[in-house]
């Protein structure tokens, strides 16, 4: 909500925004009043000086501070000297000067001077002397007047030098009564944080000044207060004159060191010790002056009072002062409170334009996730994923395949699950390998479509622990045996076990990890996170399937007559059945040069920690990546976000030559360039070259030489066949397998990236966990067909938003290719439709909202005839998903 | 401190509000519209704390609407307000520079709604759209040079 101005009174009312009562006139005509009073008073000093001195000092003066501490304004409005110094102003000829800095600072301590040295002179001079007394109004009005002339607004008497400034200053803070300001019309801005411009604020303001002497003045004054006047009542007048200032200035010193004192010990709020010093004053001056002013009445009125008036006077005026003590510390509280937030310091602010699109931003985002248990509550819109939620509002979670594959990212839906849209096969047996709650969801899958959705980043447990196995089973086998514990492996292992409930699983595994994310081992380069946010199972998952997993365990040789495999540590394991799945090594071509210090390929977790450790350790400032492809570019971002300057290489013309067209490629690299990745493309490497003190150079067949403190090799994957081949399985790039995943050898099948099927490798995930499966299956007397996954990578680089899916170049003539691009706003998108008009392939760059919809239609394989011309303008929102 | 607004001798009709400096004032609607493309759109209820202090996070916010406030607590574990937050308003820009803890807690007062800006952001904005980025990042800069001098002038009346 804006301010609401003008509807509620602002707590610090300006005197323009205090409601007049009394008409100008009369104010006009009671200054007129006052004058002729002042002048009056004065003749009367001198014509009966006895009656004078009584009506000044016994009756108008000690009224004074009492009309100071309840109704200041009147006061500030009808004082004659105010009324004379104003004159000029009002005929329009004051010369209307500012203060010179001198006159500024030293004004009101000229005040407060002038009001010691006065008052303590009634004493011996004013007191006793009608004449004298008289000078003294004279000299008020007088220089009240030739101020005006001089100075402009009140600065030249009122509100710089008046001796009663300070005593008007300190009592009129919490004004009982307040009336405004009827001087000043307009404001010329005359004087300081003006009491007669904001009178509640004014003193307050004076006294959270920044400047320490500004403030100092005022706080001497009220300090000093108490004591002038004990001793103005217990001086003797018969001392002589040094005497008499050594009294005043004796107890003047003694109040002062006790304000000190106070103020350092007691730790008040500013304000506070003033006041009570203020309120002591005027206590202790009525009850000295009460008998007085009492017997000054009697003699001018000539009535008598009764006996009991002074103590009267003196219960009222404490009262008054304990109430003001009160209304003071109040004020103070609200002058905290308010003024603080006003002017610490204040945010920046945005403008309308900002407004404006802030609006249309929110009108757009229908839906709503609340992260349990912050309750944090998120705007979404519709399509986009929980795990794009979860992360761009920091929250903690991990990440890897980014399309329900991987199983880094499962969550808990604590409500609202009709309102995401529905888990597909892909999710489907990921969240069947790691068996929690019916309510959980691979969050990179669900999409929040409309409503409200509240989860939680941890998922829960299933009730029921046991695993669904099936009751029929092949009860001759006794013993499966798995070797490699990656994606195909694990899956393997996992529908070994459902189709069987009995048999032993062994699951070999070279790394000293269990499942892990290897699609997100980059992250170990550059980020917080350790190994822990990778690893993909359920603490117990092994221990509930009843799958032993060797772990750190190499298998050295394959038996396929005895049906045993040989471990490193020089354990046997025989087998019914053998699934091999050992994944692949990097492919690291022959360059000159090559190895040694510095030399790296990305492939295992302990990879990725050598990296992050070697870089840091020799504070690597430059590195070279030999591959353009999805592992050679995240490992760029990982190292540039370590600090480290790259440079990626690749033979062909474009990046990610594989999974994208040129002008897709060309759009990627603009955009990671503007990370801060350098490229050099279609070019070769001729040699690896290393200087005397070890750095490392690569020579290019362009001829240009890069330096590299990290030379990192992505040129592709070999398959782990050794093992294989040494037993006479049949292998060429890999082991060969038949659609049933089996090897040529009775009983030994294969999966993963390790399996080359109809001549080949593709290496992805999603191909592993499918064959895995299908390896299984078959293995255990079951028949299930393979059948490949249609190819979807994502480049896993914070905002590239690069989605490729299927066939992305048309083969053959008669193939729709509809591309629609903005490079600008870092858009590209392209179909390929093949001459049955459905759909073969698709690049998506920079448009998140139909990745799910274009991937899963190129998938399905959705013919699109129908929709084509639509396609062609433009509108895909036939393909969003729904 | 500065009472200057409460003692507008020209405008005494004023409300009394200091001059916050403008973030973007010279960005178009449809640059702003981009922007918020990178951030994170975020609801917040009454009573809830939206920053806490101590917390680290490399992040910034833009109200869109409701109010907040922001609160500090000294060493004796005392609370006291630091500023009140309106709608249309930056907060959290110094710990998006520096990285270090957040000095204030900030708070709802009323429900509503705010835009995050995180380091990620920043970093797809820059690769994305440059010139965007840097005038979000020169604008903040300006902001908190702001801020300095005002610090500056502010001691030089507190040693005078
Ligand atoms: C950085 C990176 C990013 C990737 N990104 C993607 C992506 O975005 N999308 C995608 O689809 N794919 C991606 N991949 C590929 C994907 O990770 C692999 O296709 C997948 O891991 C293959 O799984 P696998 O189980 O067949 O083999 P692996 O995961 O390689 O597992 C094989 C395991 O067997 C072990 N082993 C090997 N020999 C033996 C032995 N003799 N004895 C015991 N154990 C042995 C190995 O140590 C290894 O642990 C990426 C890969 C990397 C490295
Ligand atoms: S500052 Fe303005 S209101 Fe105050 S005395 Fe001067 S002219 Fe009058
Ligand atoms: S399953 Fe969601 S990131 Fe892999």
């Amino acid at each position: 909500m804006a301010q609401t101005a003008g509807t509620a009174r602002p707590p610090f009312p300006n005197y323009t925004q205090i409601p007049t009562r009394v008409p100008g006139w009369v104010w006009f005509a009671l200054r007129a009043a006052s004058i002729a009073t002042a002048l009056a008073v004065a003749l009367l000093l001198v014509v009966n000086p006895e009656r004078g001195r009584v009506l000044l000092w016994q009756v108008l003066v000690p009224s004074l501070p009492l009309v100071m501490l309840v109704v200041p304004g009147l006061w500030r409005n009808l004082c004659p000297m105010a009324a004379l110094n104003q004159l000029p102003r009002m005929a329009g000829f004051t010369r209307g000067l500012a203060h010179t800095p001198q006159i500024r600072e030293y004004s009101f301590v000229v005040g407060i001077a002038l009001f010691f040295v006065l008052v303590s002179s009634r004493k011996w001079l004013f007191d006793g002397s009608g004449v004298a007394s008289a000078a003294l109004v004279l000299f008020g009005l007088g220089g009240a007047f030739l101020g005006g002339l001089v100075f402009k607004g009140k600065s030249g008497w009122c509100s710089s030098i008046c001796p009663l400034l300070p005593v008007q200053r300190l009592y009129g803070q919490a004004p009982f009564a307040v009336l405004p300001n009827a001087h000043c019309k307009p404001c010329v801005g005359c004087t300081k944080n003006c009491y007669d411009f904001n009178p509640s604020i004014a003193y307050l303001a004076d006294q959270y000044d920044d400047d320490r002497h500004y403030v100092g003045y005022r706080r001497v004054f009220a300090g000093a207060l108490p004591g002038f006047i004990y001793a103005f009542y217990t001086v003797s007048t018969d001392e002589s004159l040094p005497q008499i200032y050594a009294h005043f200035g004796l107890w003047c010193a003694l109040s002062l060191a006790l304000f000190q004192v106070l103020d350092v010990f007691l730790k008040l709020p500013r304000n506070r010790l003033t006041v009570v010093f203020g309120a002591a004053a005027i206590a202790l001056y009525y009850w000295f002056v009460a008998p007085a002013m009492a017997s000054g009445v009697e003699q001018l009125g000539g009535v008598s009072i009764p006996p009991a008036a002074p103590w009267a006077l003196r219960t009222v005026v404490i009262g008054i002062a304990l109430v003001w003590i009160v209304r003071c510390f109040r004020t103070e509280r609200l002058f905290l409170e308010h003024v603080i937030q006003k002017t610490a310091q204040q945010g920046a602010r945005v403008g309308e334009n900002a407004a404006q699109a802030m609006r249309r931003a929110s009108s757009r985002q229908q839906a709503e996730v609340v992260i349990q248990p912050d309750d944090q509550r998120i705007a979404a819109s519709a399509g986009q994923s929980l795990l794009e939620v979860i992360e761009g509002c920091g929250g903690e979670i991990e990440s890897g395949c980014r399309m329900g594959v991987c199983g880094a990212d499962p969550i808990a839906v604590r409500e609202g699950m009709e309102n995401l849209s529905p888990a597909e096969s892909d999710e489907k047996s990921t969240l069947e390998r790691l068996g929690y709650a019916p309510n959980t969801r691979m969050a990179c899958c669900a999409k929040v479509q409309q409503g409200r959705v509240a989860i939680a980043l941890k998922p829960e447990r299933r009730k029921l622990p046991e695993y669904p196995t099936s009751s029929q089973y092949d009860a001759n086998i006794k013993d499966v045996v798995i070797i490699g514990n990656g994606i195909a492996g694990i899956t393997a292992a996992d529908y070994a076990r459902r189709r069987h409930p009995v048999c032993a699983i062994h699951v070999v595994a070279e790394e000293n990890h269990p499942l892990y994310n290897r699609m997100a081992i980059t992250r170990l380069i550059y980020g917080r996170s350790a190994m822990q946010g990778l690893y993909l199972l359920p603490d117990k998952w092994y221990e509930e399937r009843e799958v032993t997993c060797w772990l750190n365990t190499t298998a050295s040789a394959v038996d396929p007559a005895a049906q045993a495999v040989t471990l490193a540590t020089g354990d046997t394991l025989r087998y019914d059945r053998l699934i091999l799945a050992m994944g692949s090594s990097s492919f690291v071509p022959e360059i000159e040069g090559h190895g040694g210090a510095g030399c790296f390929v990305v492939r295992s977790a302990n990879d990725a920690m050598e990296i992050r450790r070697y870089a840091q350790a020799t504070q690597a400032r430059q590195a070279v990546i030999a591959g353009g492809g999805l592992l050679g570019l995240e490992a760029a971002y990982a190292l540039t976000k370590l600090g480290v300057q790259v440079t990626v290489l690749d033979r062909n013309p474009w990046l990610l030559h594989r999974q994208l067209d040129e002008p897709a490629g060309q759009l990627l690299r603009r955009y990671l360039e503007g990370l801060g990745i350098a490229f050099q493309v279609s070019t070769e490497i001729r040699r690896v070259a290393r200087s005397d003190d070890g750095h490392i150079y690569v020579r290019l067949s362009t001829g240009i030489e890069v330096p590299a403190d990290v030379f990192i090799v992505a040129a592709g994957i070999a398959p782990n066949i050794a093992l294989a081949q040494a037993c006479g399985i049949a292998t060429r790039r890999g082991v060969i397998v038949d659609d049933h995943m089996r090897t040529d050898v009775p009983n030994i099948y294969a999966a993963g990236d390790v399996a080359e099927f109809d001549g080949r490798i593709p290496g992805l995930w999603p191909v592993a966990a499918e064959q895995g499966e299908v390896a299984a299956v078959n293995a255990l007397s079951g028949d299930r067909t393979y059948r490949e996954p249609v190819a979807f990578t994502i480049l896993k680089v914070v905002g590239a938003d690069v989605a490729s899916v299927g066939r992305v170049n048309p083969e053959g003539d008669g193939e729709e290719v509809i591309v629609h691009e903005d490079a600008a706003e870092y858009q590209y998108r392209k179909l390929v439709v093949d001459r049955s008009g459905r759909l073969a392939g698709a690049i998506l760059i920079g448009h998140p909202t139909l990745m799910s919809g274009v991937t899963g239609a190129v998938k399905a394989q959705r013919d699109v005839t129908a929709e084509l011309a639509s396609l062609k303008v433009g509108d895909w929102s036939a393909l969003q998903a729904t | 401190m500065d009472f200057t607004s409460f003692f507008n001798y020209e405008n005494p009709d004023r409300e009394p509000e200091s001059a916050s400096p403008v973030f973007l004032a010279q960005l178009s609607e449809s640059g702003w519209s981009k922007l918020l493309g990178y951030a994170q759109h975020r609801r917040f209820a009454q009573g809830e704390t939206l920053l806490e202090a101590g917390e680290q996070s490399r992040d910034f916010y833009i109200v869109a609407n409701g109010r907040l406030e922001a609160v500090a607590r000294t060493e004796q574990g005392k609370e006291f307000l630091l500023s009140a937050i309106e709608e249309h308003s930056i907060i959290g820009e110094q710990s998006f520079f520096d990285g270090l803890p957040r000095s204030a807690t900030v708070r709802a007062l009323s429900d509503g709604e705010l835009f995050r800006i995180d380091a990620k952001a920043l970093e797809v904005m820059s690769a994305r759209d440059p010139a965007l980025a840097r005038d979000v990042v020169a604008d903040l800069a300006r902001i908190l040079s702001l801020r300095l001098r005002e610090m500056t002038q502010r001691l030089l009346r507190i040693v005078r």
